[in-house]
């Protein structure tokens, strides 16, 4: 779930469809796709998948129909799209919490990661470290010293129990050592308010969320958690290069279909969804919003989707508590 | 004594304190924690055992006549059967005229949206609101089904323009 | 102030151009519209109308975006003073007197008061927001979770005096609202709670469902059947009657003004300050009245207060998004999205990178609040006149309102059926003479109260003297002791007093 998304509370009203010349040749068959968005309108995962969804209607010739079916962190419209026949006319554009957290956080889901079959993984959102302009630690080493040298003495905000910001610290803090007090919030919004009140001293959060504050000088970003360094904040160092060589973490979002839906019919939506994404307007609309515009095979998707399940489940085997 | 157990307050008070000892039980339930890193219950068992002593709170200060409006008088100093206790709420609530039984009122109102609940996906708006509208009409007795009819219609055409083409609400117009 | 005024000439010249005329104009009248209508609200509107903005220029999509969201809380206070069915939590508040005066044939007086109020309290909010917005700021950057949490303790104790009936009825039906707001996922620990393995209930019981069968289903449930014409005799309704007398005036000018100070400094804070804002304004009104009887029978200064309340806060509310790029609540979180596509990153920088769109925003709110007013007076004769629509035909219209109203938030027959749940347990709270609007308070403040609670547990390490350690924090609680001590003296004396008229009728029987 998108950091931001976290605060748009309530459930809102389902979309507009994208209408479109229906033309039958190969799939889709001239028949309408639905493309379930788990979230509110008008935040920045629908307005994506709404503008990928402009582009399939072009370049597949069939109608979208958008249908935002909010609730329980992203998984309701996901449980509505496992639902659905496999027929590649039900896809759904789905978080990485709903995919690898929620099987640990919501026992009573009732499906799991093996009841999607990945399409493409489309967006990345890298999490931001930050500290506080006045905090006397004001890089990555030393505010591990600091912090090491402090045991339990300085806090950290993460989006709730279970969430990917708090995940992502509890990895960091098992391989630095760091004792840091988790202090769950609502949302991002909440954080940076706590960190400019000097509530908690750090946070890893959607970029997006602590960027102003960073380009103001209120905050510091003292480490990236992507891959690679970020093109917004190209001087802040990943945290792989401060010598954490597999920690990667982001936020992503990535297109599924039910259970058992045709590797042919897959491979059409993945093709109709890579050239969406080419379009430039798309992918620069989605850098907007701070997020890195990417395309994948399916099998990537699928080897993104274990590597974090295995990461979070070895975490919580390691007695760390998300529920 | 046996006024005192059936006053509205009595049965107001007696209510919360149902409803704060079952929070309590069912967040008893829940993970209590250590006041440093309070659990999911800790909240909830609080908040039902004030819930419950604030109903016997009510019940204790409660006294026919205590702090109802004046214009209730007549029904504060009899005793109360749940029943009655309807009856004389309803006609202060009203303007005061003699009517149909008020659970007449109730069971038909509600029932009215419940049947929208469970029509609406299956038989579209048009069709949905005129029943909706001649199940809350069936509150008044008087009611007479052309009218009710053309009302149900009415609004049923009122709704598809506001909601639907105004809005532009995804909703199914017909089945 | 050099600067405020060149601010306010460059925000002139941007504001008056047609096009930003026009979206301002577009987005008052929209807004206006859904805050009549029960169930959608602008936060609902607002999402659905932002891909319509993506292609217009950035000042204007945003003038259009706060227009109806401005808007909705001028229409939002019609359907709660006509027909006692409010949208929000906020114009619950109104539902308390405005009701009562439609009964008593004055429902045009009490739209036409809440339209001035709301004015009055949009204008000063602006206002502050222009003038006062470091301050204002500063004081919510010195809110931790401690403060918040005793601030909440204040307004929900407030809240109780709300009650007409005995104050610990109050208490417990905040009580009962904060633990049927702890319904659903906590954000805290991840637990579901209270969901009995739904999972439509992990995120909680739905506001407008709530608020409209806790209020408008007894209501319709008492009179359905039993009003024989209307509500209000038809013919008194004349545009003379909507005219506030000399007395109306006197008594709502000061709770206006102290509403509008109440909105404008909790606007600011994040989240709450809103909400609490219109029932900490009534709290207030009816603790200084001469005689606090009059409330809940048709106060005017019950509705006048609060609604200015609200309105300020809606204004300053923009403080903390605009200027820090921090959004306080999910229609500000919205915005942001819509300012963010338009690739201007809200936050410290755009009042001095972008002058132009942070005054020609602030500009063109004053516009649309006059707009507003010029818009609303004359629709106050057009509203009143559903009143003198028969009974038997308004009120299966308004269960079909409400249901589609309803249905229409999140297409979830889920929630109609909970109407019908909410309307029976109300219709039971009614009959026992328990008042629902600090129910309803509590519904909105109890997750974020836990929230805060548990936090401040955690931060402080596990010490409950944190609250009294902290001076902001530390004068809430205070304040809130007073009033509890308050209410126990008028109780203990009230019945000191009946005892004595009791026994002083029995003497002269």
């Amino acid at each position: 779930m998108h950091p931001m998304l976290a605060t748009v509370g309530a459930a809102l009203i389902a979309g507009l469809a994208v209408a479109g010349p229906a033309a039958a040749q190969g799939f889709p068959d001239g028949q309408d796709i639905r493309l379930i968005v788990p979230f509110p309108p008008g935040g920045p995962t629908d307005t994506t998948a709404r503008l990928i969804a402009d582009q399939m209607r072009q370049n597949l010739g069939v109608t979208i129909i958008v249908d935002n079916v909010p609730g329980a962190g992203g998984t309701i419209g996901v449980t509505e799209m496992t639902l659905a026949d496999p027929d590649g006319h039900t896809i759904a554009i789905v978080g990485s919490g709903a995919v690898t957290l929620s099987p640990f956080t919501m026992p009573d889901l009732p499906w799991g990661p093996e009841n999607l079959t990945p399409i493409i993984h489309v967006v990345d959102i890298p999490l931001l470290m930050t500290v506080p302009a006045g905090f006397e630690a004001q890089t990555f080493g030393d505010f591990v010293n600091l912090v090491t040298a402090h045991p339990g003495d300085f806090n950290y905000g993460s989006d709730g129990q279970g969430s990917l910001t708090h995940m992502s610290m509890e990895w960091l803090k098992s391989l630095t050592g760091m004792d840091l007090v988790h202090i769950p919030y609502r949302g991002t919004a909440d954080i940076m308010q706590a960190m400019l009140s000097d509530t908690i001293q750090t946070s890893q959060s959607g970029i997006l969320g602590p960027l102003p504050l960073v380009q103001s000088g209120e905050l510091t970003a003292i480490a990236i958690t992507s891959a690679e360094r970020s093109p917004v904040l190209p001087d802040v160092p990943t945290v792989r290069e401060l010598g954490f060589d597999d920690f990667v973490v982001t936020a992503w979002f990535a297109f599924f279909a039910p259970e058992g839906t045709p590797a042919e019919i897959v491979d059409a939506l993945n093709a109709s969804i890579t050239a969406a994404m080419e379009n430039p307007d798309v992918s620069s609309a989605i850098s907007g919003f701070g997020f890195t515009p990417l395309n994948s095979t399916p099998a990537e998707l699928s080897q993104t989707v274990d590597f974090y399940l295995d990461r979070w489940g070895s975490l919580i085997e390691g007695g760390l508590q998300v529920n | 004594m046996l006024q005192r157990l059936t006053t509205r307050d009595t049965l107001g008070g007696l209510l919360m304190i149902a409803l704060g000892l079952a929070a309590a039980v069912i967040g008893r339930g829940y993970d209590l924690g250590t006041l440093r890193q309070m659990g999911a219950g800790w909240f909830p068992v609080a908040l039902g055992i004030l819930l419950a002593v604030l109903g016997l709170g009510v019940i204790l200060t409660g006294r026919p006549g205590h702090s109802v409006p004046a214009q209730d008088a007549p029904a504060q100093e009899t005793a109360l059967t749940p029943e009655t206790a309807d009856r004389n709420a309803l006609q202060t609530d009203g303007d005061g005229s003699a009517g149909p039984s008020p659970l007449r009122s109730l069971f038909f109102v509600l029932a009215s949206i419940g049947a929208f609940a469970l029509l609406i996906p299956i038989l579209g708006l048009i069709l949905t609101v005129p029943i909706s509208v001649g199940l809350a009409s069936m509150a008044d007795p008087k009611s007479r089904p052309v009218p009710v009819l053309l009302l149900g219609l009415g609004l049923a055409a009122l709704t598809s323009a506001i909601f639907v083409l105004g809005l532009g609400l995804q909703m199914d117009l017909l089945p | 102030m050099m600067e405020i005024l060149n601010g306010l000439s460059l925000g002139l010249s941007v504001a008056f151009s047609v096009s930003t005329l026009f979206y301002c104009f577009a987005g008052v009248a929209v807004g206006t519209l859904v805050g009549v209508l029960p169930g959608l609200g602008g936060l609902a509107t607002i999402a659905m109308l932002m891909p319509l903005t993506y292609h217009v220029a950035a000042v204007d999509a945003l003038v259009m975006l706060s227009g109806i969201y401005y808007g909705a809380a001028y229409g939002g206070s019609t359907a709660s003073i006509l027909l006692n069915l409010p949208g929000t939590a906020n114009t619950a508040v109104t539902c308390l007197d405005g009701y009562p005066m439609t009964k008593q044939g004055r429902a045009g007086v009490a739209l036409f008061m809440t339209t001035i109020a709301s004015f009055v309290g949009a204008f000063i909010g602006l206002v502050a927001l222009v003038g006062f917005a470091p301050y204002l700021l500063a004081a919510a950057r010195s809110f931790s979770s401690q403060e918040y949490f005793s601030l909440m303790v204040l307004g929900l104790i407030a809240a109780s005096v709300l009650s007409t009936s005995s104050p610990l009825k109050g208490l417990a039906m905040v009580t009962l609202g904060l633990i049927l707001g702890l319904v659903g996922t906590d954000i805290t620990s991840g637990t579901n709670r209270f969901t009995f393995g739904s999972l439509r209930l992990y995120d909680g019981l739905n506001l407008v469902a709530l608020a409209m069968g806790m209020f408008g289903v007894p209501e319709l449930i008492a009179n359905a059947g039993r009003v024989r014409s209307n509500i209000v005799d038809s013919k008194s309704i004349t545009w003379r009657s909507m005219w506030p007398t000399r007395d109306d005036w006197k008594r709502s000018t000061n709770p206006m003004l102290r509403g509008t100070g109440i909105g404008a400094v909790l606007g600011a804070l994040p989240g709450t300050g809103g909400l609490l804002a219109s029932f900490m304004s009534y709290a207030v009104e009816k603790r200084l009245a001469k005689d606090p009887s009059r409330f809940g029978n048709g106060a005017i200064e019950g509705i006048a207060g609060p609604e200015a309340a609200n309105n300020a806060a809606i204004q300053t509310a923009f403080i903390p998004t605009l200027t820090l790029g921090i959004p306080g609540d999910a229609v500000m979180a919205l915005m942001m999205a819509a300012m963010i596509i338009q690739g201007i990153v809200p936050g410290p920088g755009l009042m001095t990178q972008q002058p132009d769109l942070f005054w020609g925003v602030c500009v063109s709110f004053l516009i649309g609040n006059i707009m507003l007013l010029i818009l609303n007076i004359p629709l106050i004769g057009v509203w009143v006149k559903i009143l003198a629509v028969p009974y038997w035909m308004l009120f299966p219209a308004v269960v079909i309102f409400i249901c589609v109203g309803v249905y229409s938030i999140n297409y979830s027959t889920f929630d109609v059926f909970w109407v019908m749940i909410f309307g029976f347990l109300g219709y039971l709270l009614a009959v026992l003479k328990f008042e629902v609007a600090p129910l309803l308070l509590g519904f909105i403040l109890g997750p974020l109260m836990e929230e805060h609670l548990r936090r401040s547990m955690l931060l402080s390490r596990g010490s409950f003297s944190t609250f009294v350690e902290r001076p902001i924090s530390a004068s809430f609680l205070a304040a809130a002791a007073l009033i509890l001590l308050w209410l126990a003296y008028a109780s203990l004396r009230g019945r000191a007093r009946a005892r004595a008229a009791k026994q002083h009728a029995a003497l002269s029987e």
